[in-house]
C-alpha cells in the first residue's frame, strides 16, 4: 500500500478500480469495469478500443466531466470521485484541456476568440497569438469556425486546449472527422505536445494504426482493460499508414 | 399522416419537451378558454335578453308625465305609437317593523287587472296575476322579494300617496324593463333598499288619488329605423307637453336596457380582442419552437428523404407536431371555456334579473374557436413545414450553414467574451429573437392592460364618489321644487349644509350634432357636488356672474364643441324652451351626458329662478334619512357611503374577477413565452454550453450569461410592452366607453413599476429553471456527437 502511495505522488492522475454504470430504465449497464491506470508526466497514452468500448466514458471521467460509480481518480490530493462540483470545475479549469472529435468550437466566436475563451480562465495562459502562429493559423485568426476547414478547426481546438497550460490533455478521436492527410497533420501536432508543453496527453482512438505513435497503449474492450503495452520507439505521425 | 415510427418519434419529442409543449398548449388553451367563455356568455346574455324582451313585449318608449287624463293621453300617444299603455308610477316607502338607517323605497307600478299589459308584461316566477277588482294585492320583483324574504302570501306595508296601505303579495315576477333596476341617480342595483312592486291599476288610482289619470305612458314607437322612431318620440313629447313631460326616452336610453346591453357589447368586444391577442402570442412562441426544431432536424429530414419518404410526408411531421400542441391546447381550452362560461353566467345571474339565463352549449362558437386554435397552430407550423417540404435531401444532410457570423461582427470587440457570445446568440437569428421579444412584449402588455383597466375603473369611482359627490345624503324629489322649500327641509332635518340641484332633461345641439342629455342646475359655488377635475383651482362651474355653462368633455367632443362656442339647449320639460348659451369651460365627467349650469341660469332655461329636484345634505347623523323620508315629496334617500360600498362590492365581483382572470392569464402567458424562448435557446446552444463547462467555466458564469440574455429579452420586451399596453388599453377603453359610463385612461407610475417588477420576477424564475436545466441535464453527453 505504501508503495502505491509513492507512485501516486509522482504520477499525474491515478485511476483505482474505476467502474462506471449507466442506469437505463430498470437495468444497469456497466460501461467501465474496475479500471486501474496511472498517467505519467510527459507521457502520450493511447487508449485503443472498438466503438462502444467505453473510451469516451473513460476520458470524461478523467477530465472531471462525469463521475465514477465506484473507485477513485486521484489528482494530487484531489479525489475526483468525492470532489464537489466546484472542485471539479476548478480541476477542469486549471488542469485539463479537451479536444473533441467534432471540434466543439463556439460557432459565433472567431478562431482567436475561441482560444481567448480558454485563456481567459487561467492566470498565466500561453500567448494566444504565438500559439496560433505556431499552429500555422496566423492568417486565420479572425475567421469564424464555419469559415475554417476541418483540420484548421481542430488545430484551433488544440490551441484552445493547450493555451491553459494544462497538466493533462484529453483528445477524444481528434481525427475522427478528418481526412487521411489532415488527420496525419493533426496527429503530428498532438504528438509534439508532451515535449513542447510538458503536458500528459491521452489520445483516444479506435484506429489500430494510430496507436503506434504513443508511448504506451491500453486496449479497452467492453469496458475492461485487456492489455497494456509500451512502445519503446513510437512512430512519427508522418510515417503512419492506414 | 406519418408512418408509425415517425408518430412514435413525435410522441417522444413532445414528451421530452413536455414543459415547452405544456407551456405553449397552456397559452393556446387560455386563448381558447377566453374565447369560448366570453363568446358563449355573450350569446347567452344576448339571447336571454332578446327572448325575454320578445315574450314580455318590451316597450319602445317611456314618457313620464306630471299627470294626464288617461283616455286623452293614450289617444294622443296612439297617433305616433302602438300598443300604448297608461300607468301610474310612484315611489313608495316600505314601512318596516324594525327601524333601520336607510329607508327602503319601492317603485310602485300599476298594471291592468284582469288582462295583461300590451307592453312590459311581467313574467311570474311564483303566484298569480291580478284578477279584476280593487283588492290591495301586489306582485313583487324577484330581487327585492329575495332581499326581504317576501313570498306569495306575505304582507307589505307601503307609505303610498301620503298614507299607509297594506298589501298582500300574490306573486313574484321578473320584468323586462327592470332587468337592472336602479334607484334614481344610482348606477348599481341595491335590492335591499330599492325594489319594484306592481299593483292593480284601480287600487293604485285610489291610493294615489289619481283617478282616471296616468303618470307614465309606455308603448312602441312607429317607424322602422331609430331616427324615425326618435322623431316619433319627439313628436309625442311635444304633443304631450301640456300635461307636463318630466322625462321621455326610448329603449336605447332606458337605463336597465343600457346597462345590460353595454355589458353584452363589452363581452362581444373582449370576446374577440383578448383571445386573439393570446393566440397571437401562442403563434409566435410555437413558431420559434418549430423553427428551431426543423433546424435541428435537418439531417433527419435529409435521411428520411434519402430513404424515400415523400416530401409531403416529411413536411407533415412538422404539421403534426404543431397540431398536436394545438389540439392539446384547444381541448384543454374548450373544457376550461365551458367552466368559465358557467362561472360567468352564474355571476351575471346575480346582477341581471333575466329569466332563462343559463349556460347553453353553442356549437358554432365552439367550432369557430376550435378552428382558430388549430389555425394558430397551423400558421405557426407554416414555415417549418415549408422548409421540411422544400429542402433537398443532400442539402439537409450537410451540416447547417447557420453559423455565418452575420450581425455578430457588429458587436463591440471590447465586450467580455461571454457577453459577446450571449450577444451574438441574440443577433445570429434576428427573426427568432424578434419573435421572442414580440411574444414577451405582448404578454407583458396584456398584464398591463389588466392592471390599467382596473386602475381606470377605480379612477371613475374615485372621481365620482370622492371628488364630485361630497355630500352624505341625497334625496330625490318627486317633482321640481323651489330651492327655498328644499332649504326648509334641510333646516328641519338639522343638516348643517344643504344644496339643491336641478336636473333638467334637454337636447344639446351644436351645428348639425345633437345629443340628448341633461342640464344640471347647481349653486354658483357648489360644495357638495363638484363636477370637475380635482386639480382645478376654481370652485365655480363658470366664473361668477357670467351666464354660460360648463360642458362635459365627452359631450363636447361628440358635439364638436370647444370652450367659447355656443350651443343650443332644447329643454324637454316645463315650457320646453330653446336657449342658446355659451360654453365657458369643459369638465371631466364619466357618467351621463351633462351640461353644468349655475342656478342663476334657471330663469332663462326653465322660467323659474331656482328649480330643484334633488337635495344634497352634509350630515353625519344616521337618523337624517328617516327624518327625510318623512316628507312626501322625497322619493328616495341615498347615502353616498352606502352606495359607494355597494358599488365596490359589485366592482370587486365583476371587474376584479375579470381583471384577476386577465392578469392571471397574462402572467401565465408571460411566464410561458419567456420559458419557451429560453428553453429553445438552451436546446439550441446546449452543445456550446457543454463546451464551456468542459473548458472549465462554472455554472455561475454560464448563469450570468443566461441572465444577461434574459435581461435583454425582458428589458426590450417590457420597454415595448409599456407603450403597447397603454395603447391597447386606450383602444379597449374607447371601444367600451359609452355615453352613460366611460373610463379615462389612468396610468399610475406605480402600475408601470409593478409590471416591470412582475416581468423581472418572471424573468428570474425562468432563469432559475434554465440554470437548473443546464445543471441537471447530462451535458457531458451533449458533447459526444454532432447534433
Ligand atoms: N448517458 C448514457 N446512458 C447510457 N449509456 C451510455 C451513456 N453514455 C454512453 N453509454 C454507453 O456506454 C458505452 C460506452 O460508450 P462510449 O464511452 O461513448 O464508447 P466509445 O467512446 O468507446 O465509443 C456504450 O455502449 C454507450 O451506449
Ligand atoms: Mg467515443
Amino acid at each position: 500500500m505504501g508503495g502505491s502511495r509513492e507512485l501516486a505522488d509522482t504520477c499525474v492522475l491515478r485511476l483505482e478500480r474505476v467502474t462506471k454504470r449507466y442506469r437505463q430504465g430498470p437495468r444497469e449497464l456497466t460501461v467501465l469495469r474496475e479500471v486501474d491506470l496511472s498517467l505519467w508526466p510527459g507521457e502520450l497514452l493511447v487508449v485503443l478500443g472498438p466503438s462502444g468500448s467505453g473510451k469516451t466514458t473513460l476520458l470524461n471521467l478523467m477530465g472531471g466531466l462525469d463521475r465514477v460509480s465506484t473507485g477513485h481518480i486521484r489528482f494530487g490530493e484531489l479525489d475526483l470521485a468525492t470532489a464537489t462540483a466546484a472542485q471539479l470545475t476548478h480541476y477542469r479549469r486549471h488542469h485539463v484541456g479537451f479536444v473533441f472529435q467534432f471540434f466543439n468550437l463556439v460557432p459565433n466566436l472567431t478562431a482567436y476568440e475561441n482560444v481567448e475563451l480558454a485563456a481567459y480562465l487561467v492566470e498565466q495562459p500561453l500567448p494566444v497569438d504565438d500559439l496560433l502562429e505556431q499552429f500555422g493559423l496566423a492568417d486565420r485568426k479572425t475567421h469564424f469556425p464555419a469559415q475554417l476547414s476541418g483540420g484548421e478547426q481542430q488545430r484551433v481546438a488544440i490551441a484552445r486546449a493547450v493555451v491553459k497550460r494544462p497538466a493533462l490533455l484529453l483528445c477524444d478521436e481528434p481525427t475522427g472527422a478528418l481526412d487521411y492527410e489532415t488527420a496525419k497533420d493533426v496527429l503530428g501536432l498532438i504528438q509534439e505536445l508532451p515535449e513542447r508543453f510538458g503536458t500528459t496527453v491521452v489520445l483516444v482512438t479506435h484506429n489500430q494504426a494510430i496507436a503506434t505513435i504513443g508511448h504506451r497503449v491500453i486496449r479497452l474492450r467492453s469496458g475492461e482493460v485487456v492489455a497494456v503495452s509500451r512502445n519503446e520507439t513510437p512512430l512519427a505521425a508522418s510515417e503512419l499508414i492506414w | 399522416m406519418t408512418g408509425s415510427v415517425l408518430r412514435r418519434r413525435l410522441y417522444r419529442q413532445l414528451r421530452q419537451q413536455r414543459w415547452q409543449t405544456l407551456a405553449v398548449a397552456a397559452v393556446i388553451a387560455i386563448g381558447t378558454l377566453l374565447g369560448i367563455g366570453l363568446r358563449s356568455a355573450h350569446r347567452d346574455l344576448a339571447a336571454a335578453r332578446d327572448r325575454f324582451y320578445a315574450r314580455q313585449r318590451i316597450a319602445g318608449f317611456w314618457i313620464r308625465l306630471k299627470r294626464a287624463p288617461r283616455r286623452q293621453a293614450i289617444a294622443q300617444a296612439s297617433r305616433c305609437a302602438r300598443w300604448v299603455e297608461g300607468r301610474i308610477v310612484r315611489e313608495a316607502r316600505m314601512m318596516k317593523d324594525t327601524a333601520d338607517r336607510d329607508p327602503t323605497t319601492v317603485l310602485a307600478v300599476s298594471l291592468p287587472a284582469g288582462r295583461r299589459p300590451r307592453v312590459n308584461d311581467v313574467r311570474l316566477i311564483a303566484g298569480r296575476y291580478f284578477e279584476v277588482g280593487t283588492r290591495p294585492e301586489g306582485i313583487v320583483g324577484r330581487a327585492f322579494a329575495h332581499a326581504h324574504g317576501i313570498r306569495p302570501g306575505s304582507h307589505l306595508r307601503l307609505l303610498l300617496g301620503g298614507r299607509v296601505v297594506s298589501i298582500r303579495v300574490i306573486g313574484i315576477a321578473l320584468s323586462p324593463e327592470f332587468v337592472y333596476l336602479l334607484a334614481p341617480g344610482s348606477i348599481v342595483p341595491d335590492p335591499a333598499r330599492y325594489g319594484v312592486v306592481f299593483l292593480p291599476e284601480e287600487f293604485m288610482e285610489q291610493a294615489t288619488g289619481l283617478r282616471g289619470a296616468v303618470t307614465e305612458l309606455v308603448g312602441r314607437l312607429r317607424g322602422n329605423s331609430r331616427p324615425e322612431r326618435r322623431a316619433a318620440l319627439r313628436m309625442l313629447e311635444r304633443s304631450l307637453s301640456p300635461y307636463g313631460v318630466l322625462d321621455a326616452h326610448d329603449l336605447e336610453e332606458h337605463a336597465s336596457h343600457r346597462y345590460l346591453s353595454d355589458e353584452i357589447r363589452g363581452l362581444a368586444v373582449f370576446g374577440v380582442v383578448i383571445p386573439t391577442l393570446f393566440l397571437i402570442v401562442a403563434l409566435l412562441v410555437l413558431q420559434v419552437i418549430l423553427w428551431r426544431q426543423v433546424d435541428q432536424d435537418r439531417p433527419v429530414i435529409g435521411v428520411l428523404k434519402a430513404l424515400g419518404y415523400p416530401d409531403l410526408h416529411v413536411a407533415g411531421y412538422y404539421a403534426a407536431h404543431a397540431l398536436s400542441i394545438g389540439l392539446l391546447g384547444v381541448a384543454a381550452g374548450l373544457a376550461g371555456g365551458a367552466l368559465l362560461h358557467r362561472a360567468m353566467i352564474a355571476v351575471y345571474r346575480q346582477f341581471f334579473e333575466l329569466p332563462g339565463l343559463e349556460a347553453r352549449f353553442h356549437p358554432a362558437d365552439y367550432a369557430i374557436v376550435l378552428a382558430l386554435g388549430i389555425g394558430t397552430a397551423a400558421t405557426a407550423a407554416a414555415r417549418a413545414v415549408w422548409v421540411a417540404w422544400r429542402e433537398p435531401p443532400a442539402a439537409a444532410m450537410r451540416p447547417a450553414p447557420a453559423t455565418t457570423p452575420g450581425l455578430s461582427r457588429l458587436l463591440p470587440r471590447r465586450w467580455p467574451l461571454l457577453a459577446r457570445i450571449a450577444g451574438s446568440y441574440l443577433v445570429r437569428r434576428p427573426l427568432r429573437s424578434l419573435a421572442g421579444i414580440a411574444a414577451v412584449a405582448l404578454a407583458t402588455s396584456m398584464l398591463l392592460v389588466g392592471l390599467l383597466s382596473y386602475d381606470s375603473t377605480i379612477a371613475v369611482l374615485d372621481h365620482h364618489y370622492r371628488h364630485v359627490e361630497r355630500h352624505d345624503w341625497s334625496a330625490w324629489l318627486r317633482d321640481y321644487r323651489d330651492v327655498q322649500a328644499v332649504r326648509e327641509i334641510a333646516h328641519r332635518v338639522r343638516a348643517p349644509l344643504a344644496e339643491g340641484v336641478g336636473t333638467v332633461p334637454a337636447t344639446i345641439q351644436h351645428g348639425r350634432y345633437r345629443m340628448d342629455g341633461a342640464v344640471l342646475l347647481l349653486p354658483e359655488s357648489p360644495r357638495l357636488f363638484v363636477p370637475w377635475e380635482s386639480d382645478s383651482s376654481s370652485r365655480g362651474i363658470v366664473p361668477h356672474g357670467s351666464s354660460g355653462v360648463a360642458l362635459s368633455r365627452w359631450l363636447a367632443k361628440k358635439l364638436a364643441v370647444r370652450a367659447g362656442d355656443r350651443v343650443t339647449l332644447r329643454i324637454r320639460v316645463a315650457d320646453r324652451r330653446v336657449v342658446r348659451v355659451r360654453v365657458l369651460r369643459l369638465v371631466d365627467d364619466y357618467l351621463g351626458l351633462f351640461v353644468y349650469a349655475p342656478m342663476t341660469l334657471a330663469r332663462k332655461l326653465v322660467g323659474h329662478p331656482r328649480l330643484v329636484n334633488r337635495l344634497l345634505l352634509l350630515s353625519p347623523q344616521g337618523d337624517v334619512a328617516q327624518r327625510l323620508a318623512g316628507y312626501p315629496s322625497v322619493v328616495t334617500v341615498r347615502n353616498r357611503r352606502v352606495e359607494r360600498a355597494i358599488l365596490w362590492r359589485m366592482v370587486t365581483k365583476l371587474t376584479v374577477t375579470y381583471v384577476a382572470l386577465l392578469v392571471g392569464f397574462a402572467a401565465v402567458l408571460l411566464f410561458s413565452s419567456l420559458l419557451n424562448v429560453v428553453l429553445v435557446s438552451l436546446m439550441e446552444r446546449r452543445r456550446d454550453y457543454a463546451t464551456l463547462l468542459a473548458l472549465g467555466f462554472c455554472n455561475r458564469e454560464l448563469g450570468g450569461m443566461l441572465a444577461g440574455e434574459l435581461a435583454v429579452l425582458v428589458l426590450t420586451g417590457t420597454a415595448a410592452a409599456l407603450p403597447l399596453g397603454i395603447t391597447l388599453t386606450h383602444a379597449l377603453i374607447r371601444l367600451y366607453n359609452t355615453d352613460y359610463f366611460r373610463m379615462p385612461l389612468v396610468v399610475h407610475p406605480h402600475t408601470l413599476v409593478a409590471v416591470v417588477i412582475a416581468a423581472a420576477v418572471f424573468g428570474t424564475a425562468v432563469w432559475v429553471v434554465a440554470v437548473w436545466q443546464v445543471a441537471r441535464g447530462r451535458w457531458q453527453d451533449w458533447l459526444r456527437s454532432r447534433e
